[in-house]
């Protein structure tokens, strides 16, 4: 092609059947409206990088009147949203593996009666180092609280002070990949496992071969199956690769049971699975099929908890975040790599994991069954 | 077996409030070539579709050597090879990677599939291609790989969409001296097409327009009930008439 030889009418007449084609499509153009939105009302709205209201537990086995003025600031505070008061020094831990609570104040016993006589008390403050930017956040505030408690509480004693002493439990050299590659394991699986299931029904249903397999006596279920397994099989295969490179490049530990990962990610991949399957379903063309899963990966990544807190969403955002299955399944991944959390602590997270799973299949296989005929 | 090979009773294919296909009827006796002629759009597609029970019927029903297509779907299917139209075998896959597959959808034991396959490449001439990816041979040797691939389960009928369009004249020809030789030897071969030169080979013919069969006969029983010499004009009478 000359690129120098220009003609105007040939550009008008170009430009003219794109914008046709652009307009008659009304899937892409509901994508096209609705994809610049949603990304604005994420970044815009959703997302919030300062860091506060970090869910908290504690422990106060001190009862008294100063230990309750402590809890009381600590409440007040914008940084610690107290979630809980435990009955145990061992909740404490248990509720920090468990994720409901990144940071857990433990106030000893005789707190009040020490500072009265004018001693300096420790407070021991346990926080969930996962996530660098949230213990950051905790050991500054805790500090400042520290400080101006101690002053505040002078006229229980001179020279009394109070001193919140962190130790993180999880993940104590704040690394960063400790935190993002867990996370990566679903966001590699769903991608994956999803966009190639969508693409290759779509493909065939295109071309035509779909109907040229639904003429032999392969039942319906034997091609979901026949199709799902070994795009299933690549997905675990991605799964370990992402694992292994986690552990022996990047020296992330696993904390918690390998098996019990691998069982709950299988479960994930029927999720996946069903996503992709589901997605063939309303695509009538390839390129859509990528788009919807484009549409959908992009709550997947910034909603679910992957680099931002959930909680400290907006409602609207945080609703969108519960009704996403990468959400639960990154608490399950981060549970069991980081905190090295068991079936007990994430029993939660794990059965949404499997009712979506299963759920998402039935669905989509539903979907595909009754459209196949029409 | 008196039964016919296919039989379409009432045949209607409703998408919302458009009718794609109304209550067509017909039966073809076996072992002959059966022509089913109409524009493109008429319905001869979805009618095919529904014989071969990939699109349910809105109403009405279809018999394949008398057995239902909605109550045995897998007994049907068994008995029936299907061609639909383009080619729509998978081109990333060699020849004989396709027939591979299908002898497997079939469930044919391996000595029996291997067998099939020598005689089917063998009968349609593909052989010497089976080792090309199938997106490389060019359209006639693609249509005899899929006739091939749709043989491999020695089905009594066949049902072939539009086997010819896009295909090169000689090609086209030697389809044709198959679909023929395949009548000859038994099978009911049923072929839509929308040329005459092509309908004029067929024992029967059907004709649909609009989702309307218009007629269906032997060529004589249309040129005679048009009172005219050629097979077209016998169309173009048919059309006029509906269309008044």
């Amino acid at each position: 092609m000359n690129l120098a030889a220009f003609d105007a009418t040939g550009l008008a007449a170009v430009m003219y059947k794109e914008v046709r084609h652009i307009l008659r499509e009304p899937t892409t153009l509901a994508l096209i409206i609705a994809m610049p939105l949603m990304q604005l009302l994420i970044y815009g709205y959703a997302i919030n990088l300062h860091v506060d209201h970090i869910a908290s537990v504690y422990y106060n086995e001190d009862r008294g009147r100063a230990a309750g003025l402590l809890v009381k600031v600590l409440g007040a505070s914008q940084t610690f949203h107290l979630v809980q008061s435990v009955a145990s020094r061992e909740e404490l831990t248990r509720a920090l593996v468990a994720g409901r609570a990144h940071v857990a104040f433990d106030i000893p016993a005789h707190f009040s009666t020490k500072l009265a006589r004018g001693k300096t008390v420790a407070v021991p403050m346990l926080v969930d180092g996962s996530d660098a930017s949230v213990a950051q956040a905790a050991y500054g505030a805790a500090t400042r609280i520290g400080d101006a408690f101690s002053q505040w509480s002078d006229p229980l004693g001179e020279s009394a002070a109070v001193e919140i002493r962190p130790r993180t439990l999880f993940n104590p050299s704040l690394r960063t990949p400790n935190f993002l590659i867990p996370g990566l394991i679903g966001l590699v699986m769903q991608n994956i496992t999803m966009v190639l299931t969508a693409l290759s029904i779509v493909n065939e249903r295109e071309r035509g071969t779909l109907d040229q397999m639904r003429v032999t006596p392969i039942g319906p279920a034997a091609v979901i199956l026949g199709k799902l397994i070994p795009y299933g099989a690549v997905g675990f295969f991605d799964l370990l690769l992402v694992l292994v490179a986690m552990r022996f490049v990047f020296n992330v530990p696993i904390a918690g049971s390998i098996w019990l990962l691998l069982l709950l990610s299988a479960a994930f991949l029927l999720t996946c699975l069903g996503l992709g399957l589901l997605i063939s379903t309303v695509a009538r063309s390839q390129l859509q099929a990528i788009l919807i899963a484009v549409f959908f990966l992009l709550p997947s990544f910034l909603l679910s908890g992957m680099f931002f807190e959930v909680d400290l969403m907006p409602a609207p955002a945080r609703i969108i975040s519960y009704a996403l299955p990468m959400t639960y399944f990154l608490e399950v991944l981060r549970g069991i790599v980081i905190r090295g959390a068991t079936l007990a602590e994430l029993w939660v997270p794990a059965a949404v994991t499997v009712a979506f799973g299963l759920g998402m299949l039935a669905l989509a296989s539903f979907r595909f069954a009754a459209r196949s005929s029409q | 077996m008196n039964e016919p090979a296919i039989e379409a009773r009432g045949l209607t294919k409703r998408y919302g409030a458009r009718t794609a296909v109304n209550g067509v009827s017909f039966s073809v006796e076996r072992g002959c070539v059966f022509g089913f002629l109409g524009p493109n759009g008429s319905g001869k597609s979805t009618t095919v579709k529904m014989l071969c029970g990939l699109v349910t019927p809105s109403a009405g029903s279809a018999r394949i050597d008398g057995i239902s297509v909605a109550r045995a779907p897998k007994a049907v299917r068994r008995r029936i090879g299907y061609m639909a139209q383009g080619f729509t075998l998978y081109g990333d896959l060699t020849g004989e990677e396709n027939l591979e597959f299908y002898a497997r959808a079939y469930g044919l034991p391996r000595a029996r599939a291997r067998l099939r396959m020598t005689e089917a490449a063998a009968w349609t001439g593909v052989a010497p291609h089976l080792g090309m990816r199938a997106e490389r041979l060019s359209g006639g040797w693609q249509r005899r790989l899929a006739l091939a691939a749709a043989l491999l389960h020695d089905p009594p009928v066949l049902f072939l969409d539009e086997p010819t369009s896009g295909i090169d004249p000689v090609a086209r020809h030697e389809l044709w001296e198959l679909l023929l030789r395949l009548a000859a030897s038994g099978k009911t071969v049923f072929v839509t097409t929308h040329s005459m030169d092509e309908a004029e080979r067929c024992a029967r013919l059907a004709y649909i327009l609009d989702g309307e069969l218009l007629a269906c006969g032997s060529i004589d029983d249309l040129r005679h009930g048009a009172g005219v010499e050629r097979l077209e004009d016998a169309i173009v009478a048919l059309v006029r008439r509906a269309a008044s």
